[in-house]
């Protein structure tokens, strides 16, 4: 896959994320969870507009976003609105990997750690808690 | 956020870690659509040497999570023991079994097999510094790397690495 329809397949994870993170804003407990919803939406608007400056300028016009999409379940309430964002995450962590295999070795490094950014979040969001806590 | 982390859990947050691993260990083929002419890790490999760091690199970390589950209560080392067993996947998916094993990482050191007499907590904290250098180091790593697959397996060892220091540190803040 070039850099280019790599560049496009993530600009539409990202419009996916954006989507996806007003219906989890929607759902979990205002406070720090919401504050982190809105936080990463952010961010991936962020993320979204480098992209569609970065297919640009490798020639192409960057496709318009969906007017709405469809989760693949239904986000009813917190915990369904922290799986959807984990899912998202994960999903755009591949996605920038892909990128960041497709880039020159100059955009590759931050699309790397754009992949990691992603990645962490899918920690945040699936409630990684430790069984450990008690050895220390 | 839900306060239980099962060992399924833990296997499925390695899904950003270990999907990456497994096509990569299945073939040769650059993501670029140019195939790869000369044998991963082989003589005409221009990418050998930077495989053979970033294996090395795995190989020690492989060595410090065995050292840490051995200071780790029950559960606990089962469960860190799962979140490193990635290291692995990554070393043989970047090193073909054809190519060099000389443990001769980034550092130039040798990979850990002990880890000093420590504590739990010490332990853990060596992990989290291990993974969160070790994530930095794959994003520079893979903009060395010739080979697209290369590159994106070297990448997903670093999403990888960035998402175990963030969970065991999430382990350390309770």
């Amino acid at each position: 896959m070039s850099e280019l329809e790599s560049a496009v397949l993530v600009l539409g994870g990202t419009e996916a994320a954006i989507y996806a993170y007003g219906l989890v804003a929607a759902r979990v407990p205002s406070g720090s969870q919401r504050s982190s919803a809105l936080s990463a939406m952010a961010w991936h608007r962020t993320q979204r507009d480098a992209l569609r400056a970065r297919i640009t300028a490798l020639g192409s016009t960057p496709p318009a976003a969906a007017a709405a999409y469809a989760p693949p379940f239904p986000v009813t309430d917190a915990a369904s609105a922290r799986r959807l964002a984990t899912l998202v995450e994960d999903r755009l962590a591949g996605q920038w990997a892909g990128l960041a295999a497709a880039s020159t070795a100059a955009a590759r490094t931050r699309d790397a750690l754009t992949a990691q950014t992603c990645a962490t979040r899918v920690v945040t969001w699936s409630g990684a808690a430790p069984v450990w806590n008690g050895a220390l | 956020m839900p306060t239980d982390l099962s060992r399924r859990d833990v296997l499925r947050l390695g899904l950003v870690v270990t999907a990456g691993a497994g096509l990569a260990a299945c073939t040769t083929a650059s993501t670029s659509g140019t195939p790869t002419q000369t044998d991963p890790g082989g003589p005409e490999d221009p990418d050998r040497a930077l495989r053979a760091e970033v294996a090395a690199d795995e190989a020690r970390l492989s060595a410090l999570y065995a050292a840490a589950t051995k200071v780790l209560p029950g559960v606990s080392a089962t469960t860190v023991s799962s979140v490193g067993q990635r290291h692995a996947d990554y070393r043989a998916a970047v090193q073909p079994a054809t190519a060099s094993t000389s443990p001769v990482g980034a550092s130039g050191s040798t990979p850990a097999s002990t880890l000093p007499a420590v504590s739990a907590g010490t332990a853990l904290k060596v992990l989290v510094a291990a993974e969160t250098a070790a994530a930095a180091a794959r994003a520079t790593q893979s903009a060395r790397a010739t080979d697209a697959e290369l590159a994106r397996v070297i990448v997903l060892a670093g999403t990888g690495a960035a998402a175990a220091a963030a969970a065991l540190s999430a382990g350390r803040a309770r």
